[in-house]
């Protein structure tokens, strides 16, 4: 028997988001875990009081078609992500970007 | 003044008897209603939604905004940015109720699962913060 890493949910009035964490797999250097997010909309988007912002929340932009972005090629024996969700935001990463920490 | 008293007496024991006869009555229509009650009224709709695709529809009712979807009338090309708040018994046919869509998340290093079904990679940088979610 054993007891995995506890998930956490946050209800809030217009989404439900989720964090579970997880062992880094294959680790070389850094953190030991990882925390996966699940953003899920409690509302049809048109009824959100506002359009959502940021790198996933504004793909909830009411027009029910998918919008992809690039994707990293995997298959190689090191890898280096480099991609930034291009082509999948609407403005860019930039819009999504803290200034000064 | 007596008389007077006197129809009064007699008005207020008419009522007494109305109210006692409609009482009665009232009372009759149980007993005989409640062998063969009628079945309970059906549970109400969900709330509903005029969906359209022409703007020109929505004139006159307060408070419509925007979606467009699930009207198989619906034209792509023509971008449809009204909803009728109010039920309107003409665009029934492509009335419905809208679900919430299925949420979006990120996993792994990471990769972006976006809404209705988009994806992505993400690698970010080294020491910077992004929002994934603004919203109220």
């Amino acid at each position: 028997m054993s007891v995995d890493l506890s998930s956490a949910v946050f209800a809030l009035p217009e989404w439900e988001v989720r964090v579970n964490p997880c062992p880094v797999f294959g680790r070389l250097e850094g953190p030991l875990h990882r925390l996966d997010l699940s953003l899920r909309p409690l509302l049809p988007e048109r009824r959100l009081a506002e359009w959502p912002h940021g790198v996933i929340g504004q793909s909830f932009d009411g027009d029910a078609a998918p919008r992809h972005g690039k994707l990293d090629t995997y298959g190689a024996a090191v890898l280096w992500t480099a991609v930034q969700a291009n082509g999948g935001m609407k403005g860019g990463i930039g819009l999504a970007t803290f200034q000064g920490n | 003044m007596r008389r007077a008293l006197r129809s009064l007496a007699g008005a207020i024991g008419l009522g007494l008897l109305a109210v006692a006869s409609a009482a009665s009555v009232g009372e009759r229509q149980l007993l005989e209603a409640s062998p063969s009650a009628p079945p309970p009224a059906p549970p109400a709709p969900p709330p509903l939604e005029c969906v359209t695709d022409n703007p020109d529809d929505c004139v006159g009712i307060e408070d419509y905004m925007c979606t467009d979807w699930a009207c198989p009338s619906y034209n792509p090309v023509v971008r449809c940015d009204y909803k009728c708040a109010a039920w309107v018994p003409e665009y029934a046919h492509c009335v419905h109720s809208l679900p919430p869509p299925p949420g979006g998340g990120l996993r792994g290093n990471p990769h972006l699962s976006l809404a209705h079904e988009g994806r992505a990679n993400f690698c970010g940088c080294d020491g910077c913060l992004f929002s994934f979610l603004s919203s109220d």
